[in-house]
C-alpha cells in the first residue's frame, strides 16, 4: 500500500467518505488487528506523558543546579523518590521558546507550537509529540492513543486551553476520558451484546455520520472560500469519527482482554489523589492488555490539593508568598512524587515475556510547561522508566539554558522507535540520557 | 480584502475628502525607531552580524518594520525576551545603560503588540461562525423551551478572546458526538415526560435531620465529653464513662478530675455548639443552621422527579437571630442534580422574620424537565473550609461556644404544576397510528428543520437522507417515536443547525438578506435566534429598511432578553473572569464571600443595563451620583438608601452622597476584586485594567520569564513593594505608566472596602507573628501627565478621558457583534461610529445603532 497517513491528511479538503474507508482505513486497520493478536517478539514500547498544569514548589523541587551527576541530593519535593533514585532523571533548563502564556501549562507542553504562528488567527497549536507516537504504536491496539483528563478548576486547573494535553495534526485538542470510571468502562466494559447487534450499532453510527453530511455538502457549494475552509473542521470531525468507527469494526472479533490481576471497577466520585492512584493504575491495566500504547493526562489541581486536606485553589497557591500556600505548595508535590514512586513501584512488578518488567518498556515523563507562578522557563522535568533507553539516576542540567524541551521530545521519539529527523523546534538530541 | 485596500489608499492619500472623519493617524506599519539603530551596533552586533551570526540570529540584516512577516516579528520577540530576561548582551560583555534599555524595551513591547495585531488582522473577513456553548444553549431553548444541560460541550472561552470570533470556534474531533448526544438527551427530557395532573409539593422538613445529626454529635463522637458533662451537672465526683470491652461499649462509673473534665469539654467547640442546637426549642419545629466541623449543612427538598418541568415556587420558611450581625442573616438557595455533589447557587436572600415571627419568602423558579434533585436552602459562609474553621477557633475563645446560628429554617417546599403541554409536543406526530404516512414524517422533519435552522429551508438532500434512515429504522423495528427523536438529534447536530450560514459568492461584498440580518441582530442583542417579529419583518423584506431595523433595534435591546448580551459581552470586555480567580482570605476579609463575589459581580451588569435603559450616557460608567445595588453590597458598601436600610435582592439605583467613593466603575467592589490576589490589592493589576478599558492604552503583555518581586522578606505597603519596580529598566518601562494608577485605588482594599490604612499581617500557619500599619498615600500620576491627589482626582481625571473610554467600548462592541479581532481595518468603522453616538449624547444605544446600521454590519 503506497497511500501513507501524510498523503492522507493533505487530500483531507476533498471529502469522499465512502471510498476512503473502504480503500483506505478499513483494509488497514483489519489487517493491523490480525496483526495485532501473536505476540510480537520485540515487546512493545509505551509511553506516557502526565502534565501537571502550574507548576513545582521553586524551591524545594529543583534539586541545586551546582549538585548534578548521579550523587545528587534529593530535594524535599521529590523525597518520597528516595527508593527509585536511580531510575528517575530530573532535567533542568529545558523551554519552550515559542510559549508565552504564563497560564497555561499543558496547551504547548508537548506541542511546542507558536500561538501566532498562522496569519489572521490568534490561536494556533500543532501536532503533540504522543500523537506522532501515536500514528505508528496506535496500529497494533485497539486504542491508538488514550487521553486522560482531571483538570476542572479555574483555567482547566492551569493547563490552559485544550481538552487534553494531546493534539492531532490539524492542530485541534482530542477529546479525553474525564474520571477512573470511564477509562475502566473503555477497557473493560462487558461485551454481553452478541456481535451482530455491535456490528450494527457501529453500522449505524456511520449512517448517522453520513446522514448530516448530506447536509454539510449540499451547504458547502454555497459558501466563500474562506467559509468553506471553516466548515471543513466539521467534516475533519465526521472523518476521524469514521476513522474511529472503522477501526472499532476490526477490532469487534478480538474480545477485550482483563489483566491476569484484574482491577477494580473504580467509584464513581474518585477524587485527587484517589483518582490519580486509580488513574495510574488503570493505565498499568490497560499497559498489561495491550489495549493501548501511548497515555497523557492531564492532572488534577484543586480537587488533588482538597484531597490532601487543604482548601486553597491551585491558582492562588501558584502564587505562593510564604506561609500556608508555600505549605500546601510543597505538600502537593510530594503528594505528586509518592503517586509516582507508586507507579513505578507497581511497573516494576508487572513482569514481560523474557523476564523484564513493564518498567523496562515504558517511557514516561512528568511535568509541565510552566515552572512556578506565570514563568515560562525551566520546564520541571521528570523522566523515568526504561522505554526510550536512557541512562537515568541523573540530575541534568543542560548548559545552554534555553534548551529547546523539543530536544526531549525528539530524543524520547528516537528512543522508542519513532525515527523523526525533529520536532517542533527542536536542534538535536538530549546526548546525557543517551550516554552513561 | 477590499475594504482594507481602500482604507489603506485613503490614509496614505493627504488631503483627501475625508477630512472632517478622518480618524485619528494610523500607519499599518509597526516600525521600531531608528534611533535604536546605535544600541544595536554597540551593543549586539559583534556576535551577531550577517557574518557571525551567533545562534543563528543576524540582527544586520533585520528589518526594522517589525510587522513586514512573521519571521520578522518572532526574531524581534526574541530580542525582547532576551532583553527582558537579561540574557543579552552576555555578562561578560558591555552592558546598556538603564536609560537605553528602558527606551529600547519601552518602543520594542509596544510596537510588538502592533505588528501582532497587523499580522493577524483577518482584514475584515467575518468567519463563518459556530453557535458557541450559550447561544447553543439559548437556541435550543427557544425550540424546545428549556434550558439544556450543555456541560458536556466544549466552553468556547479561553482564548483571551470574545466567545464569538469565529476563527476560535473550532470543531474538534469528537465534537459531532457531543453535539448529537447533548440533543438526544434534551429532546427525550421533554418529548418523553408524561402528563402528572396532580399540584407538586415537595416540602423538606429539618428538624428531625438535624436534630439526629447534632445528637449523634454529642453522644457518637464525643461521648466521653457529653458523659463527663451529665457528671458536672451532677453532685457526685463520679462520672460515668464509656469504656470499650470484648468490642462492645459498656458504662462505668469513674471519679474524674472536675478541671480536668471541664478542659476537655471546653476544648471541641462543636460540642459546645450542638449542646446550644439541642437547648434551643425552635429546633423541634425547624432547624438553626451553623456550620458543623467547618461542613455546610443544606436543607433540601425532597427528590423532585424528572416529570417536573415549567414554572414552580419555591417557598421557605424562615428567620433570623437579630443578635447575629446581619451580614449572616442570609439564606442562599440552590439546586443540587441527583447524583452530583455539585451545589448550584442560584442566589441569596436576607431574612427578615423573627423566631417569634418568621417569614415567608417566595422564589419563582423554572424548572427543565428530566432534571431530578432538589433544591436547597443553606446558610451564608466561606468558601474556605479553612477560614471556616479559623472563625470558629476566634468565636470560641471569646465566647466559649463558636459560631452561634444566625438563620433558622422551618421548611423549604417546592409547589407548582406541570406545564402541560409542552410547547415542543407540536413536534410529536401521532404515533396512535398503526403505519405512519412517509408524507406526515416528512412534513414534520420539514418543519422542525425549518424552525431549527432559524427559518432556511432544509435541504432537499438531507431531508431525503433522513427520511431515508428513519425508514431503515423501522425497519429494523425500532420504533417511530425513537426513529423521530433519532432524526431531530441529527437536525441539532447539523451544520445547518451548528453554524450562521451566510452563503456568498465573493468574500466582504455581498449584502446580507434580510432573513440573515435578523440572525446576526439577534444573536448580537439577545444571544438567541430572532423572534417571530424579526422573522416576519425579513419575510417581507423590510428589516432592511433603515428605520424599521432602529425601531427594530430598540425593541431588542428594551426586552429582558438583551441581559444575554449585556453580561456575556461585559464579563469579557472587562476581563471579569478575573472576579473569579481567586479564594479571599476571610483573616484578612472576614465580609467576603460568595453572596459578596455574586453581588459586586451583578453589580457592574445591572449598571450597564440601567444605563441603556435610561439612555444616560456611556461616560456614567466613569462617574455617577448613583450606584446600583442590592442588600448585599449596601451592607458591604456601608450605604442606605438615603435613611432606610436597603432590603431585596434586586439592583436598584441608590443615591450616593457626595463624599462616598462609589458611583461609576472606579468604585466598584468587582474591579477592585480583581485588582487584587484575594489577600492583598495589586495596583499593578489595577492600574493595568484602568490603561486597558478605561483609557484604552493598554500596556503591552507583562513579559512571561522576568522574575515576579519576592515579597516574603519584609513587611512593606502594596506602595513601597511596586517602588522595586523603578530597579530594573525592563520593568520600569512599563511600570512607570501602571503603578501610579494603581496607587489612586489604594484606599480600597482587596474586597473593595475602603480603608484609611493598609495593615500589613504576617502569618506562620493560623498564628499572626507580625503587624504593621501604613497610611494610604494615594497620589500618582495618569500616562498623559496629569497627577492627582487621591481617588477623587484619580475619578475625575479618568472621566475626563471619556474620548478614549468611547473608543475602546466601540472596538470591543466591534469584535462582539462581527465575531473577529478588532483590527486596524476597522478603524475607520470604530471612528464612525464613536463620532455618530458623540453627536448623540453618547448613549450606549447610539454605538449599537451605529454599528448595526453600518455596511460592515450589513455585508457578507
Amino acid at each position: 500500500m503506497k497511500t501513507t497517513r501524510r498523503a492522507f491528511l493533505k487530500s483531507s479538503s476533498s471529502l469522499i467518505a465512502l471510498p476512503f474507508l473502504e480503500s483506505f482505513g478499513f483494509s488497514r486497520f483489519a489487517s493491523a488487528a490480525s496483526n495485532a493478536l501473536p505476540a510480537s517478539s520485540a515487546i512493545a514500547k509505551r509511553l506516557i506523558f502526565l502534565g501537571i498544569g502550574y507548576g513545582v514548589t521553586k524551591e524545594s523541587w529543583y534539586p541545586d543546579i551546582n549538585d548534578t551527576g548521579k550523587d545528587f541530593q534529593l530535594t524535599s519535593g521529590l523525597k518520597p523518590l528516595e527508593k527509585f533514585k536511580d531510575d528517575i532523571t530530573v532535567i533542568q533548563n529545558l523551554e519552550h521558546a515559542n510559549s508565552r502564556d504564563g497560564h497555561s501549562g499543558s496547551t504547548f507542553w508537548l506541542t511546542g507550537a507558536d500561538r501566532y504562528a498562522v496569519p489572521g488567527q490568534s490561536f494556533h497549536n500543532s501536532v503533540s509529540v504522543d500523537q506522532i507516537a501515536a500514528e505508528e504504536f496506535g496500529k497494533h491496539t485497539r486504542y491508538t492513543s488514550i487521553q486522560l483528563d482531571g483538570g476542572t478548576g479555574y483555567n482547566a486547573d492551569g493547563h490552559g486551553p485544550g481538552s487534553s494535553l494531546s493534539w492531532n495534526r490539524q492542530g485541534k485538542s482530542l477529546a479525553a476520558l474525564p474520571t477512573p470510571v470511564t477509562f475502566y468502562h473503555k477497557l473493560f466494559s462487558s461485551e454481553d451484546m452478541p456481535l451482530e447487534q455491535r456490528q450494527a450499532l457501529l453500522a449505524d453510527e456511520r449512517s448517522a455520520l453520513d446522514t448530516v453530511l448530506a447536509d454539510a455538502t449540499s451547504i458547502k457549494k454555497s459558501l466563500t472560500k474562506v467559509d468553506q475552509d471553516k466548515l471543513d473542521e466539521y467534516f475533519q470531525s465526521i472523518r476521524e469519527i469514521e476513522t474511529r468507527i472503522a477501526k472499532e469494526k476490526s477490532w469487534l472479533h478480538v474480545p477485550k482482554k482483563k489483566p491476569l490481576d484484574p482491577v477494580k471497577e473504580p467509584g464513581e466520585s474518585l477524587e485527587g489523589i484517589r483518582a490519580v492512584e486509580a488513574m495510574y493504575d488503570l493505565m498499568l491495566a490497560a499497559m498489561q492488555v495491550d489495549a493501548s500504547r501511548v497515555f497523557t493526562y492531564r492532572m488534577p489541581n484543586d480537587a488533588l490539593i482538597s484531597s490532601l486536606g487543604a482548601s486553597i485553589t491551585a491558582h492562588n497557591m501558584s502564587h505562593y508568598a510564604g506561609g500556608e500556600r508555600t505549605e500546601v505548595s510543597e505538600m502537593r508535590d510530594q503528594a505528586h512524587a509518592k503517586l509516582i514512586a507508586r507507579f513505578i513501584e507497581k511497573l516494576k512488578a508487572t513482569p514481560e515475556a523474557d523476564g523484564s518488567t513493564l518498567f523496562d518498556h515504558v517511557a514516561l515523563t512528568w511535568g509541565s510547561n510552566l515552572s512556578k507562578t506565570h514563568s515560562l522557563k525551566n520546564c520541571p522535568t521528570l523522566i523515568t522508566g526504561g522505554g526510550a533507553g536512557f541512562q537515568h539516576g541523573q540530575h541534568l542540567v543542560m548548559d545552554d539554558k534555553d534548551t529547546p524541551l523539543c530536544n526531549l521530545w525528539l530524543s524520547t521519539l528516537n528512543g522508542v522507535g519513532i525515527n523523526s529527523p525533529s520536532f517542533g523546534d527542536s536542534n538535536g538530541k538530549i546526548q546525557e540520557l543517551l550516554t552513561s | 480584502m477590499n475594504n482594507l485596500y481602500t482604507f489603506i489608499l485613503l490614509a496614505c492619500t493627504p488631503g483627501l475628502a475625508l477630512a472632517q472623519s478622518k480618524p485619528e493617524e494610523v500607519t499599518l506599519q509597526a516600525i521600531l525607531p531608528e534611533r535604536h539603530f546605535e544600541i544595536l551596533d554597540n551593543y549586539c552586533l559583534s556576535c551577531h552580524d550577517s557574518v557571525e551570526e551567533e545562534g543563528g540570529i543576524n540582527l544586520e540584516d533585520l528589518s526594522f518594520e517589525i510587522s513586514s512577516d512573521i519571521k520578522t516579528a518572532e526574531t524581534w520577540q526574541k530580542v525582547l525576551a532576551v532583553l527582558n530576561e537579561g540574557e543579552m548582551p552576555p555578562k561578560k560583555k558591555k552592558q546598556l545603560t538603564a536609560q537605553e534599555k528602558t527606551d529600547l524595551l519601552s518602543d520594542l513591547s509596544v510596537e510588538m503588540v502592533k505588528a501582532r495585531r497587523i499580522l493577524s488582522d483577518s482584514g475584515n473577513k467575518i468567519v463563518l461562525r459556530r453557535l458557541n456553548r450559550r447561544e447553543y444553549a439559548n437556541t435550543i431553548e427557544d425550540l424546545l423551551g428549556f434550558v439544556p444541560d450543555v456541560s458536556s460541550l466544549p466552553p468556547d472561552s479561553g482564548t483571551g478572546n470574545f466567545d464569538t470570533i469565529g476563527a476560535n470556534l473550532f470543531f474538534s474531533s469528537d465534537q459531532f458526538e457531543q453535539y448529537r448526544r447533548t440533543a438526544e438527551n434534551a429532546l427525550r427530557a421533554i418529548l418523553e415526560i408524561k402528563q402528572v395532573e396532580e399540584t407538586l409539593r415537595l416540602r423538606g422538613d429539618p428538624e428531625v435531620q438535624f436534630y439526629r445529626l447534632h445528637k449523634d454529635n454529642l453522644f457518637e463522637n464525643y461521648e466521653g465529653k457529653y458523659n463527663a458533662l451529665r457528671f458536672l451537672a451532677s453532685d457526685s465526683k463520679e462520672a460515668i464513662v464509656s469504656v470499650e470491652k470484648e468490642g462492645r461499649l459498656r458504662e462505668k462509673t469513674k471519679v474524674v478530675d472536675e478541671p480536668m473534665a471541664i478542659k476537655k469539654l471546653r476544648f471541641q467547640s462543636t460540642t459546645q455548639q450542638s449542646l446550644d442546637y439541642v437547648s434551643r426549642p425552635e429546633n423541634y419545629t425547624g432547624a438553626s443552621l451553623i456550620p458543623l466541623r467547618s461542613n455546610i449543612q443544606t436543607v433540601d427538598t425532597p427528590m423532585v422527579p424528572a416529570s417536573a418541568f415549567g414554572s414552580y415556587t419555591l417557598r421557605i420558611r424562615a428567620a433570623s437571630y437579630k443578635d447575629q450581625p446581619e451580614f449572616r442573616r442570609y439564606l442562599e438557595y440552590g439546586f443540587i442534580p441527583k447524583g452530583s455533589n455539585n451545589k448550584e447557587i442560584l442566589g441569596q436572600f436576607g431574612v427578615e422574620g423573627s423566631i417569634e415571627e418568621p417569614s415567608i419568602v417566595e422564589i419563582p423558579l423554572e424548572h427543565p424537565p428530566g432534571r431530578p434533585g432538589v433544591y436547597f436552602v443553606q446558610h451564608r459562609d466561606y468558601k474556605e473550609k479553612s477560614a471556616r474553621f479559623t472563625r470558629n477557633q476566634k468565636l470560641f475563645a471569646e465566647n466559649g461556644i463558636g459560631v452561634l446560628p444566625a438563620v433558622w429554617v422551618d421548611f423549604i417546599e417546592m409547589e407548582g404544576q406541570q406545564t402541560w403541554p409542552p410547547a415542543a409536543h407540536r413536534f410529536l406526530v401521532n404515533t396512535s397510528q398503526s403505519e405512519l404516512a412517509p408524507a406526515k414524517v416528512k412534513s414534520a422533519i420539514f418543519s422542525f428543520a425549518n424552525e431549527a435552522f432559524r427559518g432556511r429551508p432544509i435541504a432537499q438532500e438531507f431531508l431525503e437522507a433522513l427520511i431515508g434512515r428513519y425508514q431503515n429504522k423501522l425497519d429494523e423495528g425500532v420504533s417511530a417515536f425513537d426513529a423521530l427523536v433519532d432524526a431531530y438529534a441529527l437536525v441539532l447536530s447539523s451544520p445547518s443547525f451548528l453554524y450562521m450560514l451566510e452563503p456568498a459568492e465573493e468574500e466582504g461584498t455581498t449584502q446580507l438578506t434580510d432573513w440573515e440580518l435578523a440572525v446576526r441582530l439577534s444573536y448580537f442583542l439577545w444571544s438567541r435566534p430572532p423572534d417571530k417579529e424579526l422573522l416576519a419583518l425579513a419575510d417581507k423584506g423590510k428589516l432592511s429598511n433603515p428605520r424599521v431595523l432602529s425601531k427594530q433595534i430598540n425593541r431588542l435591546l428594551n426586552d429582558e432578553r438583551s441581559h444575554q448580551f449585556i453580561e456575556a459581552f461585559t464579563h469579557q470586555w472587562l476581563d471579569m473572569p478575573r472576579l473569579d480567580m481567586f479564594e479571599f482570605d476571610a483573616k484578612y476579609h472576614p465580609t467576603f464571600d460568595e453572596s459578596t463575589r455574586r453581588s459586586a459581580r451583578q453589580e457592574v451588569y445591572s449598571t450597564i443595563d440601567y444605563i441603556i435603559k435610561n439612555k444616560l450616557p456611556l461616560q456614567t460608567l466613569l462617574k455617577a451620583d448613583f450606584a446600583m445595588l442590592n442588600d448585599v453590597l449596601g451592607l458591604h458598601y456601608g450605604i442606605t438608601d438615603r435613611t432606610s436600610r436597603i432590603t431585596g435582592p434586586e439592583f436598584r439605583p441608590v443615591a450616593i452622597p457626595k463624599d462616598k467613593p462609589r458611583g461609576g466603575m472606579l468604585g466598584m467592589a468587582a474591579v477592585h476584586i480583581m485588582g487584587s490576589d484575594g489577600q492583598r490589592t495589586s495596583p499593578v493589576e489595577r492600574g493595568v485594567w484602568v490603561l486597558r478599558h478605561l483609557l484604552n492604552d493598554p500596556p503591552p503583555p507583562a513579559p512571561a520569564n522576568v522574575p515576579m518581586l519576592s515579597r516574603i522578606e519584609e513587611i512593606s505597603s502594596a506602595r513601597d513593594l511596586q517602588k522595586l519596580h523603578q530597579e530594573e529598566p525592563q520593568c520600569a518601562q512599563c511600570h512607570r505608566k501602571i503603578d501610579p494608577i494603581g496607587y489612586g485605588l489604594e484606599h480600597f482594599d482587596a474586597a473593595g472596602l475602603w480603608r484609611t490604612e493598609e495593615v500589613v499581617k504576617k502569618f506562620d500557619g493560623r498564628t499572626l507573628i507580625d503587624e504593621k500599619v501604613f497610611e494610604i498615600q494615594s497620589e500618582g500620576q495618569l500616562p498623559g501627565g496629569e497627577t492627582f491627589n487621591d481617588f477623587y482626582e484619580l475619578r475625575d481625571a479618568v472621566a475626563g478621558g471619556d474620548k478614549d473610554f468611547a473608543k475602546g467600548f466601540t472596538e470591543h462592541l466591534i469584535s462582539y457583534s462581527l465575531g473577529r479581532p478588532f483590527s486596524f481595518s476597522d478603524e475607520q468603522l470604530a471612528h464612525e461610529i464613536c463620532e455618530s453616538a458623540a453627536g448623540q449624547n453618547n448613549r450606549i444605544p447610539a454605538f449599537i445603532h451605529a454599528l448595526i446600521q453600518s455596511k460592515a454590519f450589513q455585508t457578507k
